[in-house]
């Protein structure tokens, strides 16, 4: 007993709880960016769209892509940094845009009058070929980028955000609110939320589904590859990255509510904490039975539990009513 | 509310296979103690000359062959595909410049010439793939088999080909249980991870003077292994392990680990695993601040390493099975050898590769290109002199003379520190 309460407290520091919500904080929010794109499509099509991980992960490659033409290194200055960031993104946007448009087009519209599995394998399938196609035409290795964006801010007397850090977490609430934005702005978010409401009576009120649906995949597929831009800043990734990151970010949306947008990004940070806060501190709270190694199983069984006693997330889905 | 608790059943039972993670070890909680160390007095070793020049290279005349010699096929299987191929790969070459010298030397036994072939298949480091790839070497009626690369495949073959009576040697899997299942078929020309583990450890607590270790692994069976060895040498040592921390082979945010990791404060860091994975988490590291010194073993010895940690590669040591290239006594003629013929540079186990396959042939030589024939051969190895070290073969098939070297990256490239030898009864 003694042993347990020695081992409940070993190693915490006020300085490592900080540093866990920091770090479980920018996860989240790569993991919110991405959540939106399946929230969104869930909300207009009620399709899972697996190959959106993937769509993220070509965003990753064409990161490395521009860094990689553009020559940037460690030492590389902020003055050519930046740019070249930007060019980045907007590369990265503009071919993830394409392809989610094209996958759409292609994958998912021929079938969107098919019983509702079918849509799904198709997926599936689309996420294998894209895995597939990196793999054997560009690399099977795991890359990184060099350290382009360094310093950091000392918080407490050990802790420190880095500029990255700050980074991701602000530009994914910036997107979020860019979203929002654009979906209760504009002309064709009118249409998505309309879609989302009841398919048939807004086709009945002259919204374009087609149109609709494919500004849903747009978008969607362009704040993945914000993710993927940020994601490269600080991992390492390969063709299977989409895979783990897609799912967990599934998840999240789900978690928060389908559908429904804060939701997405709700549950988006609530994945990153529950990874970090479970990582750093399962053995404490266990008495040392379980480890780190139990990291995800730590994170999805309460994820579980959250499902089974809020099935439809936290702030709940939002997903067009058939009558 | 159907539909709502249907998307919830559906998520949770895709979430649960993706969850279970499998852990083995707590972790250790400690105090610390005034440090003696000093990771940075150790430095490279200059590089020896060669003295001993490599058979292929005096290799002058070609035998005289006919069409009708018989064809002896000598298995070769490993990693030839996926982000690993490179150690596959240039395992395959070694074996392949072995043959061709083999060949255009003559072999014979008993009046008969033979025709030597390597029959290539790839595992992919997979053990289902190696386990294939196994089975097929069998059909096509090999002789005797080089590989497999890592482990977790080899490990899996190995009991494919013991089944066969084909003698198996592997260049580089250093896994214990390769050779503790009791098969006659298993050899390796390289050390094990029980002896790998030892010397790492030997070499933080002794030769760095580190005692607060931190230890991290994979949970491959590679890794995990690598990691619980150095872990139990360094308490023998006297050493502290203060937090012991497991991560996914898929994993690529390591923070979490990291940050607890941090919170113990250990001098020395030792990861068990691969490069694709040691690299990214070293470089996570120096951005929490963590000024420890990190250890690996062999699977981060290579270049993907130096260049996934970037500029933090910088004073990162890592172990390897066999002698240091500038200790090997016939390394530079066969450099010459394999770069005249593939006009690229050795990456690891090509010389070990090459001299397992010449044990092989020796075998053939010595008496004859039956299986039985040859596992006797082999089996009764003794004070073979290949490129990289002289051979003896245990009981278990374990190499008797097992030769560890401890690498530092110094100015962006790895350069041995320190050469370790056991020598195994």
């Amino acid at each position: 007993m003694a042993n347990c309460l020695n081992i409940l407290t070993s190693g915490f520091t006020v300085d490592g709880l900080v540093q866990q919500l920091i770090n479980g904080l920018t996860l989240g929010s790569i993991y919110a960016l991405i959540a939106l794109g399946y929230s969104m499509v869930y909300g207009v099509l009620e399709l899972i769209n697996f190959a959106h991980g993937d769509v993220f992960m070509i965003g990753t490659f064409v990161v490395l892509g521009v860094v990689d033409r553009f020559g940037l290194t460690d030492q590389s200055s902020l003055v050519v940094v930046i740019p070249a960031l930007l060019v980045a993104m907007i590369a990265a946007m503009a071919v993830c845009a394409a392809l989610g448009f094209t996958i759409e087009k292609v994958a998912y519209r021929p079938l969107r009058n098919a019983p509702r599995l079918a849509p799904l394998i198709s997926a599936i399938g689309v996420s294998f070929v894209l895995e597939a196609w990196v793999a054997t035409y560009v690399s099977a290795n795991y890359f990184t980028l060099p350290n382009l964006i360094q310093g950091e801010i000392p918080i407490l007397s050990d802790v420190s955000i880095s500029y990255v850090q700050i980074l991701m977490f602000v530009a994914s609430l910036a997107m979020m609110f860019f979203l929002q934005q654009l979906v209760q702005r504009t002309h064709l978010g009118r249409g998505m939320r309309a879609v989302a409401q009841d398919r048939d009576a807004a086709a009945l009120m002259g919204v374009n589904m087609n149109r609709v649906v494919s500004f849903t995949f747009v978008i969607g597929s362009a704040l993945a590859a914000v993710a993927a831009l940020l994601w490269t800043l600080n991992f390492s990734f390969n063709q299977t990255v989409g895979f783990i990151a897609g799912l967990k970010a599934f998840t999240a949306a789900v978690i928060g509510g389908i559908g429904n947008i804060p939701g997405a990004m709700l549950g988006g940070f609530l994945l990153g904490l529950a990874e970090s806060l479970g990582a750093g501190y399962i053995s404490n709270l266990t008495c040392g039975v379980f480890n780190s190694s139990y990291q995800n199983v730590f994170a999805f069984a309460f994820l579980i539990l959250m499902l089974v006693l809020r099935p439809s997330g936290i702030l709940r889905e939002h997903v067009s009513e058939r009558a | 509310m159907f539909r709502t608790r249907g998307l919830a059943v559906l998520a949770s039972a895709t979430l649960l296979p993706l969850a279970f993670a499998c852990g083995s070890t707590g972790s250790g909680s400690g105090g610390g103690t005034a440090s003696t160390c000093k990771p940075d007095s150790v430095a490279a070793v200059p590089a020896q000359t060669a003295a001993f020049s490599a058979k292929l290279a005096s290799v002058v005349h070609r035998a005289v062959q006919t069409a009708n010699d018989p064809i002896i096929k000598i298995g070769f299987i490993g990693i030839l595909s996926g982000q690993y191929a490179s150690y596959g790969v240039d395992e395959q070459r070694g074996a392949q410049l072995a043959i061709d010298a083999a060949n255009a030397a003559g072999v014979s036994y008993n009046g008969t010439s033979y025709t030597l072939q390597l029959d290539s298949q790839d595992d992919a480091a997979d053990p289902t793939k190696g386990a294939q790839g196994a089975t097929k070497l069998v059909d096509d009626q090999v002789v005797a088999v080089i590989g497999g690369t890592f482990s977790g495949a080899t490990i899996a073959e190995s009991k494919i080909f013991s089944d066969n009576g084909i003698t198996q040697i592997s260049p580089s899997a250093t896994n214990p249980k390769y050779t503790s299942q009791g098969f006659k078929t298993a050899f390796r020309v390289v050390g094990r991870d029980d002896q790998q583990g030892p010397a790492d450890a030997d070499f933080i607590v002794k030769t760095l003077g580190c005692l607060n270790v931190g230890v991290m692994d994979d949970k491959s069976q590679y890794g995990q292994g690598l990691a619980d060895a150095v872990n139990a040498q360094v308490t023998v040592d006297k050493g502290t392990v203060v937090d012991r921390e497991h991560v996914d082979t898929n994993q690529t945010d390591f923070s979490a680990q990291l940050t607890t990791m941090k919170g113990h404060n250990p001098d020395v860091i030792f990861y068990g695993g691969y490069s694709a994975q040691f690299g990214p988490i070293v470089q996570q590291a120096r951005r929490l601040g963590i000024k420890a010194t990190f250890v690996s073993g062999d699977g981060s010895q290579d270049a993907s390493a130096i260049q996934l940690a970037g500029s933090d590669a910088e004073g990162l040591f890592a172990s390897n099975a066999g002698p240091a290239p500038s200790l090997q006594p016939g390394y530079a003629a066969f450099q010459a050898a394999y770069k005249a013929k593939y006009n690229a540079d050795i990456f690891q186990y090509a010389p070990q590769s090459f001299d397992a396959t010449n044990i092989i042939i020796s075998a053939i030589k010595a008496g004859g290109a039956d299986k039985a024939a040859i596992l006797a051969g082999v089996t009764a190895t003794n004070n073979y002199q290949g490129v990289a070290q002289s051979y003896t073969f245990t009981s278990t098939g374990d190499v008797k003379e097992s030769i560890f070297t401890i690498y530092k990256v110094e100015s962006g490239a790895w350069k041995a520190v320190k050469a370790v030898t056991l020598n195994v009864s």
